[in-house]
């Protein structure tokens, strides 16, 4: 499925929550370098431990706005990074949640 | 993806344990630090480490000790890593900052225990922290008295050098040190095999000293009173992982971020509007992922722009003489280095709060919030003598005690807000 599709698919599930993307990536090293493309190139991604609905262990992943997400992936094309998938989600973030590790 | 899955196995971990903390790691990182507006670009490196800091680090570790280097644990600001890296050794930080680790060190420890003994020893106790199970040796040393009792029951489990902290600081107390480090660089040597001279030892100095101008100088751009390039907790960041880091590439990192955050002032691009209230945070250390406080002040109206902790500028604050060229003078160096961080454990201890009252005014703060982990009676019993001292300084002081559980943060938040609100 394309990931529009997939976003759309989301953004149904979740009516009026907003949709973030996570880029996930082979490891922290090409993480960084996408991050550093990215931002080169003007978009706004951040570095973030990926969250566990997106897979079974610790890592590093690229949290993207859902209308940058295909830039960023044009840009991780243009640059030679591999990228291991995209997956949207609704927004995990809450500054007032206080639930600390 | 890497799968450090392999790795915490093949360290021994508790597999099953520690995937509840991995857990929960992203949820709270991410809402501690991704809801920040315009973080400063820097932030990228000491993000990456944070959102795998069981992976990175620890596998970067694990190359290094196929080459035969060692890995020294230390829990505090007065271990001189300068000696380790001499001898090629790797120093280390280590996981003491989570609720999560507790419950293991109450196994051991009673429960009116500080949180951070009690994590300390539930990391490694319960292997559920890689740094924990790669160490070689650990390095204690006697600044408190929960630490001391907690190491013998450590000891049980893992190699450790102990260092006798001094509790008082006259001319004999800081000779002592200096033979304290002399013992130490003696064990470190029998444990790298490496022989320590005054010219590795020097090197080691001049990276140490390198770590310490670059953490400065990111914390110097915080003096600024009407542009605040980073926030506390972003801050709060850098300083943890500054722990757990290789030196020189936390030199090269912070030095990195603190050319962006000069720019920023030049520009003055603030990540707090104007008016936000101006906080030191003082009191005892936050060890990672302890964000706790400085979320909950940093959402509640105020930023802060300064910490007077060992997870702030004690681990910075004076260089060490790189003027000596025997060992022996050297050591003396360190030890009168060491010797100017102004702990609890010492008695008398007025410095720190000339220390504080001095950073209140270089740092043109609103208020200073003083807080102590549970259960610290040093400096929770210094606590009175410094909120009088700011007080009569004219600077508001709110004194908070807490620890890693979640259960008062509504409680704290509205303490946070009403001390804020009461600075006008």
């Amino acid at each position: 499925m394309r990931i529009d599709e997939r976003i759309a698919d989301v953004a149904r599930a979740h009516p009026g929550e907003p949709i973030d993307c996570y880029v996930l990536m082979p490891d922290h090293e090409a993480a960084f370098d996408l991050h550093e493309a990215a931002r080169a190139a003007g978009l706004t991604a951040r570095i973030t431990p990926t969250p566990r609905a997106t897979q079974a262990c610790c890592g590093v992943s690229l949290l993207v706005g859902r209308d940058q997400v295909r830039s960023v992936l044009d840009v991780a094309r243009r640059s030679d990074i591999a990228v291991e998938g995209v997956v949207p989600l609704p927004r995990q973030l809450d500054a007032r949640r206080d639930r600390y590790c | 993806m890497v799968d450090r899955h392999p790795m915490w196995k093949d360290l021994g971990m508790d597999l099953e344990a520690h995937d509840q903390l991995c857990e929960a790691l992203p949820a709270a990182f991410g809402d501690v630090f991704l809801t920040q507006k315009m973080r400063p670009e820097g932030m990228a490196f000491w993000d990456m480490v944070a959102a795998d800091v069981h992976g990175i680090r620890p596998a970067e570790l694990v190359e290094e000790k196929k080459k035969g280097r060692k890995v020294f644990g230390t829990f505090c600001t007065y271990v001189p890593d300068e000696v380790v890296i001499a001898c090629n050794g790797i120093v280390t930080g280590l996981c003491g900052g989570s609720e999560f680790w507790v419950p293991e060190g109450e196994k051991y420890l009673q429960n009116d225990v500080c949180p951070l003994v009690k994590a300390s020893l539930g990391a490694r106790m319960g292997r559920t922290c890689p740094f924990f199970r790669l160490v070689d040796e650990i390095v204690g040393e006697t600044t408190c008295d929960g630490k001391k009792k907690m190491y013998e029951i450590m000891a049980t489990d893992v190699p450790m050098h102990i260092m006798e902290t001094p509790q008082m600081k006259r001319p004999k107390d800081i000779d002592f040190w200096a033979s304290e480090i002399a013992d130490f660089a003696q064990n470190v040597q029998e444990v790298t095999g490496v022989e320590l001279t005054a010219e590795n030892l020097a090197h080691a100095i001049d990276v140490i000293n390198a770590r310490r101008r670059a953490l400065a100088r990111v914390y110097e751009t915080r003096k600024n009173p009407d542009v605040i390039p980073i926030s506390g907790t972003d801050a709060l960041l850098m300083m943890q992982i500054a722990f757990f880091d290789d030196p020189e590439r936390c030199t090269q990192m912070a030095n990195k971020l603190a050319c962006e955050l000069e720019e920023r002032l030049r520009d003055g691009v603030s990540v707090f509007p104007a008016g936000t209230k101006r906080i030191l945070l003082t009191g005892t250390p936050l060890a990672i992922p302890n964000w706790k406080l400085h979320h909950i002040i940093e959402t509640s109206g105020a930023a802060i722009v300064c910490e007077e902790n060992c997870t702030g500028t004690k681990f910075f604050r004076n260089l060490v003489d790189d003027t000596q060229t025997t060992l022996e003078g050297q050591f003396r160096a360190l030890a009168e280095r060491y010797m100017k961080i102004n702990c609890a454990c010492f008695t008398p201890n007025r410095a720190r709060i000339d220390e504080v009252l001095e950073l209140a005014r270089d740092y043109q703060v609103d208020g200073v919030i003083n807080t102590n982990l549970k259960f610290c009676i040093t400096f929770k019993t210094e606590a009175p003598a410094l909120e009088k001292a700011l007080e009569d300084a004219g600077i508001p002081v709110l004194d908070i005690e807490t620890d890693y559980t979640d259960n008062d943060a509504g409680q704290l938040r509205t303490r946070v807000e009403a001390f804020v609100e009461m600075l006008g």
